[in-house]
């Protein structure tokens, strides 16, 4: 079978979107399982919070409100900036994702160390493990979701590598989306913590 | 060829055979090898549960006396004796390693692994690597659990179910808990792996005219159960966690009473965790013999499935209702009465649509002209253990009489009729059916029977003993059941019960030489379509070249066209294969034939690309 050099380059660009396709069916399928997982952990909060006598316990140190507010921005911000450099990616300009992109990950960092000095002063004010339900929570959810921070920020710093090493613009584009969308989902399982950690 | 069908034969490359020790074997992408490692990995954990539950059989037999010849081996340290030690560790372990490490291997990556792709005319799974980096995955919980026998304080021992506080460190202390849920954490992780490709795949690589009613049912059931698994399997893991910073952390999640320091936590918050997971489990463990059942009926009644819809609905319905009823484990712990009730109501309804699978089943042997091969004889077992199962679930379903039921052995025989006997047979079946598509060559169909009647006699045997004794008062897990005015005249029911035990195990003996006999042995090459069974894993050689279709079929008929009258006459056969079409018989069927290099397909090139 012969086929011409167009023809060729049309079921390439077809089968990108179709690769693209099936990933992001197993991307969304993933982010479901990660969501129930994230949603145990709520119905524990609830749980625990509604069984427990009081909630804060007395004694505990009142939670901050101006970094935690700062770093949700920050995280909003990062999510902000990735899209941005999407826009330029799929006009062609990888330089520009990666200056955008690498902005994202700074934001991404920068939430990890401010929420890391949350954790230190808090710590040091008393609000230790022993307090029981209610900081065992609070250090589980923000750890837990570090951790996922962690993760984001690894795919993101691949993504910042493989852009210009990809074999075809709808691949690069591709794998850029599908990044992007963790990166989302974290952020928006952090809005949920936020509220339930600092907030209420 | 027209530009649809180049682009369902290019969006799927066609994979070179590996070459490498390597890529053959330990690092194989290609799903009919890595259904293979599950299905060795998970017979060698049969083994160990299924000796794990003689030595628990033995126990109740004969409470503290010596095990004949392997106590020496096994508990050498006690003389051959059990003791309670043993005793706690074996009934935990037996119960999650026959779950996670013996039938969810044998049944979902076995099974799961080695018909989707076939079953759906795909070249392989969505995901190839992920599906090789979930079975490692698993092998690395299985190390776990080995390792954790190994330790000191040995292995778990808080009961299958692990709650808290006896899973906490002043209940099982040592690492040999820790371990084994680590380990659960991480099979569940290979599971949810494994779910993920699965549904993508269904979804993304069905071949041309494969239509979501022209599915084969073992692909809904697999289908189905993945989705559970990727939905529920991570709640289970969030009750993990919780429970292993407990122990390793000092965190106070389960932690109550006196163990508790200033602020106390809540035990039961485990258990909601645990069903949340454990009752779609159950379901898990049952959606793909309920597919291996609807598809083999049909095959082996020579009949269509009686309403195939209505089946495929009947899963569907059951599998979503089984997200809602997990409060009926917890009707003791001090449920809400109105919050107990409604999930009586929801438990009783799940009834409706497994009673309608069973109509169709049914419908579908009656009159029909059946073949009684064995994996027909292991799909009819299984009908009749699950109805038996099922019913007597009903009165546990029932707050009334579950109030007295609970924690009996009552409930012992009831979920090991449904989660164990009709795993087991399900699988067993599914072995016998699919043998020669994966080695090449059929199974001793007489030690086959012979391997089903022991089972089937055993295993009923077994667990409608222990639900006597259940509804005679004999509480679960007891080292010594007979230790109570009230239980102490059941050591003859209990001993008969472990004959049965003994007998089952008796009878696995003629499945391990027909096993090793089969695929070692000099046998026959059997022909390419053994079962005369229309499904698209039989249009292709066995076993199977890497890329399975070299031309990707296109589907014209549903997987149950039996004895239609028009087949018959057109194609002199009874049964018309999913790649076969009645308007021209004349057409010959695409060829499939084992010659990988030759595969030049346009686009193939950038097919590789988009894969890597």
């Amino acid at each position: 079978m012969t086929t011409s050099i167009s023809n060729r380059r049309a079921t390439s660009l077809h089968l990108g979107r179709a690769a693209h396709t099936t990933n992001s069916v197993g991307m969304v399928l993933a982010l479901v399982s990660f969501t129930m997982m994230f949603g145990g952990l709520f119905y524990s909060y609830g749980l625990l919070r509604i069984r427990s006598v009081s909630w804060p316990p007395p004694g505990v140190p009142e939670m901050p409100l101006l970094i935690p507010t700062g770093i949700t921005l920050m995280l909003a911000g990062s999510a902000v900036a990735l899209e941005a450099g999407r826009r330029r990616l799929r006009q062609g300009d990888v330089a520009a994702f990666q200056r955008f992109s690498m902005v994202a990950m700074v934001l991404g960092a920068l939430f990890l160390g401010l929420q890391a000095s949350v954790w230190i002063d808090l710590w040091d004010a008393g609000l230790t493990l022993a307090v029981g339900p209610y900081g065992s929570m609070f250090y589980f959810l923000t750890a837990f979701h570090a951790l996922h921070v962690v993760a984001g920020l690894g795919i993101l710093g691949w993504m910042y590598v493989a852009a210009p090493r990809a074999s075809s613009p709808v691949i690069r584009d591709s794998r850029a989306h599908l990044s992007a969308v963790f990166w989302h989902f974290v952020g928006a399982v952090w809005l949920i913590i936020f509220f339930l950690a600092y907030v209420f | 060829m027209s530009a649809t069908s180049d682009a369902y034969q290019n969006l799927q490359p066609i994979h070179h055979p590996p070459t490498s020790f390597f890529n053959k074997y330990l690092w194989s992408i290609d799903h009919k090898v890595i259904a293979k490692q599950f299905l060795w990995g998970g017979l060698i954990f049969l083994l160990l549960g299924g000796l794990q539950a003689m030595f628990i059989r033995w126990q109740w037999a004969y409470p503290g006396q010596p095990v004949p010849v392997l106590g020496q081996i096994f508990f050498s340290d006690s003389g051959g004796v059990i003791t309670p030690g043993h005793y706690t560790s074996l009934f935990t372990s037996h119960g999650l390693i026959m779950i996670f490490w013996a039938i969810t291997p044998m049944m979902i990556g076995a099974f799961g692994n080695l018909t989707i792709p076939l079953m759906i005319g795909a070249r392989d799974m969505a995901f190839p690597a992920l599906n090789a980096a979930s079975f490692w995955t698993w092998f690395l919980s299985g190390l776990m659990v080995l390792g954790s026998f190994m330790v000191p304080y040995g292995t778990a021992a808080a009961g299958w179910t692990t709650y808290p506080p006896l899973s906490g460190n002043a209940g099982t202390p040592g690492w040999g808990q820790s371990l084994f849920v680590l380990a659960i954490f991480t099979t569940g992780s290979a599971t949810i792996m494994g779910g993920v490709n699965y549904v993508t795949t269904v979804i993304r690589l069905r071949a041309p005219g494969m239509t979501w009613d022209r599915l084969p049912l073992t692909v809904w059931g697999q289908f189905l159960t993945a989705i559970l698994n990727v939905l529920f399997v991570p709640v289970l893991a969030s009750g993990g966690i919780l429970l292993l910073l407990d122990r390793w952390f000092g965190t106070s999640f389960y932690v109550a009473g006196a163990l508790a320091g200033e602020g106390a936590g809540d035990p039961i918050l485990f258990q909601h965790l645990f069903w949340i997971f454990g009752h779609p489990e159950v379901y898990i463990l049952i959606l793909p013999a309920w597919g291996f059942i609807g598809d083999f009926v049909s095959f082996f009644s020579r009949k269509p499935a009686y309403w195939y819809k209505g089946s495929v609905w009947a899963m569907a319905a059951v599998s979503i209702m089984s997200a809602v009823v997990y409060g009926h484990h917890m009707y003791t712990t001090g449920m809400a009465p109105l919050l107990g009730k409604s999930f009586m109501m929801l438990t009783l309804i799940i009834s409706v649509p497994a009673e309608l699978l069973f109509l169709n089943w049914l419908h579908t042997i009656y009159h029909g002209s059946m073949r009684k091969t064995v994996p027909m004889l292991f799909a009819l077992g299984t009908i009749f253990v699950f109805g038996s199962g099922g019913l007597t679930g009903l009165p546990l379903a029932t707050i009334s009489t579950d109030l007295y039921l609970h924690a009996t052995m009552f409930v012992v025989g009831h979920f090991h009729l449904t989660m164990a006997s009709a795993a087991f047979l399900g699988t067993f079946g599914a072995i016998y059916f699919w043998f020669p598509k994966m080695f090449g060559t059929m199974m001793d169909q007489r030690l086959g029977k012979a391997h089903f009647w022991f089972s089937f006699i055993g295993l009923n045997g077994v667990f409608i003993g222990q639900m006597i004794s259940g509804y005679a008062g004999q509480p679960r897990r007891l080292y010594d059941p007979y230790q109570y005015a009230f239980t102490e005249h059941m050591i003859g029911i209990n001993q008969l019960t472990s004959y049965f035990a003994f007998f089952l195990a008796f009878g696995q003996i003629f499945f391990v030489i027909n096993w090793f006999k089969s695929i070692f042995g000099k046998n026959e090459k059997c022909e390419q379509n053994p079962w005369q069974v229309g499904t698209l894993e039989w249009s292709i050689p066995n076993p199977s070249p890497v890329y399975n279709f070299k031309v990707i079929p296109t589907v014209t008929c549903g997987p149950h066209e039996y004895s239609n009258p028009e087949c018959i006459e057109k194609l002199g056969k009874d049964w018309q294969g999913q790649w076969e079409s009645l308007d021209s018989p004349e057409a010959p069927a695409p060829e499939q034939e084992d010659d990988a290099d030759e595969a030049t397909d346009p686009g193939a090139e950038a097919a590789a690309e988009t894969s890597k």
